[in-house]
């Protein structure tokens, strides 16, 4: 059949006016005052988006928005089932600090010399001959050279795989953390909070967080200057775009 | 009388274009309630009562699906005659037909959108191996998607805009990229009028700091205002999306947007087979076709499924936090109660959900 676009845009007509009307009052949303997410509150779901704007430009509390509606005021913690999908098969490990209950990706499953009994067992001097003569060799730790730090400010001299730091305190290599705030403590801080450091995949669900280690090497923690990863850079001059 | 407005049992749909609209219609095909005499008052005020129903009583949709499965048959009846193989060219076309004709995705019922990404997923498997999976997920209550970006922790690394690319089907023959990092030089102030967003040199560079921009999700949106056609709005988790479908290419969202975040196709997107995302949703990373205005949507395939947008999970320095911002614990609420926070242009009223700080 031979397509007859003026009838076919005759026909469209009547639905596009129909279409401004129906969703025109959805785009219409009001200043108002006060954080977004307070005016916000109960007015999520689909529907209630274009009734609860605008009506807080008149007398400037926004706050209390939502009570009315019946529910939103106390905030319900959001369920998606989907969610910890995100975060299978990573290690984690409690952290309970300043108030806050969260978990941080364990560091042990990623370090290939620890624990030290992986290679310092019974045997090892017998098959000492056999291996390179010096095996922490490539361990560099500009960490905090310049101001005096050795491995030991960190390390127990005993057993490297406990962490001591200048508060005295001993912890073990998944909850780095605490030796870290003992200088880092601003970091250590926004990092509970949540403004340092990452999630990890799901932003729903139950808080995981990337430990010190995972972002920064502990030895060099600083990031090296590198060029950029673009996938294609971008054509010149379209900024506009 | 319209003739969309007559009884489809009373007269078989017209096979091969519509009937002229001035026609008439014999009497015995008119509905056993038939109109009074179109010029009078009455009629008019009738006929405005029976347009503002027009959705209800026989949709455009519907009109056009009866006509395509007409095409359809036709077309069926043509590659049987023909050789056995063109069943699926008859098959492509009818889809190809009812794509074409599809309403506005907001205006869909639940199955219409079941209906229309199994449509999608059909029609990309038949051109291509292997298949794709269209979500038509809707927005989960009580969830408001904000953004925070640490100004301090960028390296301008731009991991973010390769993660951003391929994680949502963008054009690569023009290089799409929904976020530009800009290289501020330290001490010019906020203004990306002298910034450079086209930097390639090692980073981050000495006496300069990087600002990412990208779809701020304004709470206000101007661009959905000026859309003609209702083809671009706000979810009700606060996401800007576009209906690719609907949209007519008339570029004013992009014109509207203060900030620059709405991107044109202006030819085919073309992504490798191999480097297309199959994980998609309607409403984001779903290839899209010339023409037509595309942006950032907070990665809606993967946010509404609870996971972080690929820009956040793929920065290697955690500048980007992202969470609900109706959720008081939540990381994106304690930066913006703990922090120095400010946005871009805040004093256009457009309540972007894209916040700066600074450690």
């Amino acid at each position: 059949m031979r397509p007859r676009p003026a009838i076919a845009l005759l026909l469209l007509l009547p639905a596009w006016l129909l279409l401004a009307a129906a969703c025109g009052p959805g785009v219409e949303a009001g200043g108002g005052h006060g954080p977004v997410w307070e005016r916000h509150a109960g007015h999520t779901e689909a529907g209630h988006a274009e009734a609860g704007h605008g009506d807080s430009e008149g007398h400037g509390d926004s706050e209390g928005h939502g009570d009315s509606e019946g529910h939103g005021a106390v905030p319900q913690p959001v369920h998606i089932p989907a969610a910890a999908r995100w975060i299978e098969g990573v290690e984690t490990v409690p952290v309970a600090l300043d108030g806050e209950d969260f978990r941080v990706a364990a560091r042990t499953p990623h370090l290939t010399q620890a624990p030290c009994a992986r290679c310092h067992d019974e045997d090892l001097p017998e098959r000492a001959a056999a291996l390179p003569e010096k095996a922490h060799w490539n361990v560099q730790a500009p960490h905090g050279a310049a101001a005096g730090l050795t491995c030991a400010s960190c390390h127990r001299r005993d057993d490297p795989a406990v962490l001591t730091g200048p508060s005295g305190q001993e912890v073990g290599l998944d909850h780095a953390y605490r030796l870290c705030s003992d200088c880092h403590f601003q970091q250590v801080e926004d990092w509970v909070g949540g403004a340092h450091g990452k999630q990890v995949g799901a932003w729903a669900g139950e808080r995981v967080v990337e430990s010190c280690a995972g972002c920064h090497d502990p030895h060099d923690p600083g990031f090296p200057k590198r060029l950029p990863t673009t996938f294609a850079p971008p054509p010149e001059g379209d900024d506009e775009r | 009388m319209k003739f969309w407005k007559r009884n489809r049992d009373d007269e078989p749909a017209p096979v091969g274009g519509s009937p002229p609209p001035g026609e008439t219609p014999p009497a015995e095909a008119r509905p056993t309630q038939a109109l009074p005499p179109e010029t009078s008052p009455a009629a008019i005020e009738d006929s405005i009562a029976r347009a503002s129903a027009f959705e209800r009583e026989f949709s455009r949709r519907q009109l056009f699906g009866l006509l395509g499965v007409a095409g359809a048959g036709a077309a069926t009846v043509a590659a049987m005659s023909g050789c056995g193989g063109k069943a699926k060219a008859a098959e492509k076309a009818a889809l190809d037909w009812e794509t074409f004709f599809q309403g506005n995705y907001r205006l869909m019922t639940e199955a219409e959108k079941r209906q229309t990404v199994e449509r999608l997923e059909r029609r990309w498997q038949m051109d291509h191996a292997g298949r794709i999976g269209v979500s038509s997920q809707e927005a989960v209550p009580g969830v408001l998607y904000g953004y925070a970006f640490n100004v301090s922790k960028c390296q301008g690394y731009m991991d973010c805009v390769k993660a951003c690319v391929e994680e949502n089907n963008t054009d690569r023959d023009t290089a799409m990229q929904y976020i530009r990092i800009f290289e501020v030089e330290e001490g010019s102030g906020l203004s990306l009028h002298d910034a450079d967003s086209h930097f390639f040199h090692e980073v981050p560079a000495a006496g300069h700091f990087y600002m990412g921009v990208q779809c701020f999700q304004c709470d206000v949106p101007p661009c959905t205002k000026v859309c003609p056609v209702g083809a671009t709005w706000r979810e009700p988790d606060g996401i800007v999306v576009v209906d690719y479908d609907w949209c007519i290419g008339c570029r004013y969202c992009e014109a509207a947007c203060p900030y620059g975040a709405r991107r044109f196709n202006w030819s085919e997107p073309s992504v490798p087979d191999d480097e297309v995302n199959r994980n998609q949703h309607y409403l984001g990373n779903r290839l899209r076709s010339k023409g037509v205005v595309e942006k950032c949507t907070f990665c809606i395939q993967r946010t509404r499924e609870g996971r972080l947008p690929a820009c956040a999970e793929a920065c290697p320095t955690g500048a980007r936090v992202f969470g609900n911002l109706l959720d008081p614990d939540s990381e994106i609420r304690w930066v913006l109660e703990n922090k120095k926070v400010f946005r871009l242009k805040e004093e256009l009223g457009t309540e972007p959900k894209f916040w700066y700080f600074m450690d």
